[in-house]
């Protein structure tokens, strides 16, 4: 009898340990959630370091763009997308993205590209911005918010710029991005 | 002497067992309870049983594992693909404004 509590105990601290072992991601998307309702498709993905490792099992190594991607995912902990794709225009604001962009804000994330594009009536209509966090832990932001389009993606972990370059198979661009990842201060490129 | 050898000769003679001798021993022989028996039977069907559910649900498991692993390795694809899809969007407006200021500051310096 005495076994069988103490069993239940290993495995009870077991699976506790494993929940307290993942962990939290230091940007809260939930904001975007309500948007689900409004958009006419909607791709969400989350995959914690477990799912990222289950994954990299059924990547082709022989497939070159596959391959580097496993080669990237190797110290991510995890990969969060949100992508709504709206009918018509107008169907999210800018105040949606916020409270996003104030938490990369506040971590202090360095912001190494933006693009913005007003309309005529002087209100943002379109906004690309790209951040990363240069400290030890690592984190790769993207907001990119176009009229009928917006999509964050948050990779939570070190993203190597050398590893970025492999993807180009995938359609990445070769962003000049050398410096920041080394500490540099953060670069504001407001591009209108 | 003679006697003596005929008594034992009589006591020692191999005689037949009076009919039905075995069958009055069988049955005075004590039986077990039949019900442990069944009770065997049924503790052996059930561990048969745990065994046979456990490793189903085990491969169960398993394929619903692989399964959501596969799932997981096609939503990193997607989610690589958007971010290069996005990055490529955020070089090419950087890349359109710096031409645009580019031709702007020719422009100027051509005037003056």
């Amino acid at each position: 009898m005495k076994t069988g509590w103490m069993a239940g105990a290993i495995i009870l601290a077991a699976v506790t340990g494993a929940a307290w072992g993942q962990p939290t991601p230091a940007l809260d998307l939930s904001s975007l959630d309500k948007l689900e309702d409004k958009a006419k498709e909607v791709n969400v993905v989350t995959l914690d370091q477990n799912l990222l490792h289950a994954a990299v099992v059924f990547l082709d190594d022989k497939d070159k763009n596959q391959a580097a991607a496993k080669a990237l995912i190797g110290e991510l902990r995890a990969v969060y997308v949100r992508n709504f794709e709206f009918a018509h225009k107008d169907e999210y604001s800018m105040a949606d993205i916020e409270p996003i962009r104030k938490q990369v804000h506040a971590l202090g994330w360095s912001k190494i590209v933006e693009s913005k594009e007003k309309g005529d009536d002087g209100a943002l209509k379109e906004i690309d911005e790209v951040y990363l966090n240069t400290g030890p832990g690592g984190g790769l932001a993207i907001i990119s918010a176009e009229p009928k389009e917006l999509s964050v993606v948050y990779i939570d972990g070190v993203v190597k710029v050398e590893d970025l370059k492999k993807l180009r198979g995938l359609g990445v661009p070769d962003l000049d991005i050398e410096g920041t990842h080394h500490g540099s201060p953060d670069k504001d490129a407001d591009k209108k | 002497m003679n006697d003596l050898e005929d008594l034992l000769r009589n006591a020692l003679e191999r005689r037949e067992p009076p009919p039905g001798f075995a069958e009055r021993v069988m049955a005075r022989v004590p039986r077990r309870p039949p019900v442990f028996a069944w009770w065997r039977q049924m503790a052996a069907i059930a561990a048969l049983l745990v065994v046979t559910v456990s490793s189903a649900m085990y491969e169960r498991h398993r394929e619903v594992e692989r399964r959501r692993a596969v799932e997981a390795s096609h939503e990193l694809i997607f989610a690589l693909r958007l971010t290069a899809a996005k990055l490529d969007r955020v070089q090419y407006r950087v890349a359109r404004s710096s031409a645009v200021v580019k031709v702007e500051r020719d422009e100027v310096k051509g005037n003056l």
